[in-house]
């Protein structure tokens, strides 16, 4: 059995939360079965003394399934 | 111009017509039923689409007069532009197309004059908060409008239903109704070759356009597309044959990357109007606007932002709030 870990960032101008929940939405279109998530770093995009944007990044994993030809 | 053909599956003939404009290329589909010819789409009517789609017929020993059925998935320039020509060279041709279709051209062949002087339009327009006073509507539509490259049949021979099984020759085609992309998109399904002729409804590498428009301001199509996708998903497929792109096998897969795609596009969207509500136009700026961006695609692109906030606000996921005329979506 072989994992596979693919880097993240996701970005989200409500919470950090929404940036980890945004970047597996997308991934979830492309690769099919992340299973976890591991959140490497959290930063943030500051205007005017507000954060304007809250960057995640994280790794997450999927199990790599071998398509056999039938 | 020597039209460029592929025979995918035994007497399918996939037709490769040159569109002024992106994406550049429309499959059509050419069906031989053994004793008659169906042929699904048109492509554009233009004197290169029409010469390119005669001689693929030559291609293939036969000539336009010899067509029996013609079907349109949907009733866009390219896919139903050139039925009037196809039905003026070959009268005997039955042509067929869902009603809705039917209704959307001869509101478009009705919509000749600037947009200016359409109230309802303009309204539109501001109450999404797109700035008509900057960017004109009259500067941006499409090439072809307005002009006799779309030349669509006003009233087809007959209207195509869900569930229909239409025989042409020895073959059986059987209609799905997929609203969507188009209010009456319809894919053709042959069962016993397991083959979908699919139209805009799958395309393998490019996600089908689907908004809400000045002319069309209501309803949820993002919605019926999501549930289009999941329909034709009950029935058993080899091979698909789509209007863009290559064919290809797997229908289920492509049909479950497009719910997951609209999935996370309505997630980013609903994020940047967690906050503070924004229209339609704000949003799509943010999403899929840039400096280099056209203003056009600027446009088309609140089109779709605004179907997706609607089915967000239908399924309770958002709230529309009306402010000085203009409709602010919010996340709830």
């Amino acid at each position: 059995m072989v994992e596979k870990i693919i880097d993240l960032i996701g970005i989200s101008s409500n919470s950090i939360e929404d940036a980890v929940q945004i970047a597996l939405a997308r991934a979830g279109v492309t690769v099919k079965g992340i299973h976890h998530a591991h959140v490497e770093d959290i930063s943030a995009v500051v205007e005017d003394n507000q954060v304007k944007q809250w960057r995640v990044a994280l790794k997450a994993t999927f199990l790599v399934r071998d398509q056999l030809h039938e | 111009m020597p039209a460029k053909i592929a025979e995918v599956h035994p007497g399918i003939y996939e037709i490769f017509l040159p569109l002024p404009m992106r994406p550049t290329i429309i499959n059509v589909y050419l069906v031989d039923c053994h004793g008659a010819w169906a042929l699904i789409d048109t492509g554009m009517n233009t004197p290169d689409s029409v010469a390119t789609l005669e001689d693929a017929f030559s291609q293939v020993g036969i000539r336009l007069e010899d067509l029996t059925v013609l079907f349109g998935t949907h009733h866009h320039v390219d896919h139903f532009g050139a039925s009037s020509t196809i039905k003026r060279r070959s009268p005997q041709v039955t042509a067929l197309l869902h009603q809705l279709e039917t209704e959307r051209i001869n509101r478009m062949l009705s919509l000749g004059g600037p947009i200016s002087e359409r109230p309802e339009a303009m309204e539109f327009f501001r109450t999404n908060g797109f700035p008509i006073e900057k960017h004109p509507p009259e500067a941006m539509r499409p090439m072809w409008f307005g002009t006799d490259m779309y030349s669509p049949l006003d009233r087809p021979d007959r209207y195509l239903n869900d569930g229909d099984v239409v025989p042409v020759g020895d073959r059986q085609f059987e209609i799905v109704w997929t609203p969507g992309h188009a209010p009456g998109h319809c894919v053709i399904y042959l069962r016993k070759e397991k083959v979908m002729i699919v139209g805009d409804h799958l395309l393998p590498k490019i996600t089908p356009h689907v908004g809400l428009y000045p002319s069309a301001p209501t309803g949820n199509p993002l919605g019926d597309f999501i549930n289009s996708q999941m329909k034709v998903q009950r029935f058993d497929v080899e091979l698909v044959l789509p209007a863009h792109g290559g064919v290809f096998h797997d229908h289920r897969h492509r049909a479950n990357q497009l719910i997951e795609h609209h999935r996370y596009r309505e997630a980013e969207m609903l994020d940047l109007v967690r906050r503070r509500p924004k229209c339609a136009f704000e949003v799509a700026s943010q999403v899929f606007g840039d400096e280099e961006r056209p203003i056009a695609h600027v446009m088309a692109a609140t089109f779709e932002t605004l179907a997706h906030l609607e089915l967000a606000r239908i399924e309770g996921r958002a709230r529309r709030i009306d402010r000085d005329g203009v409709a602010l979506y919010q996340a709830v």
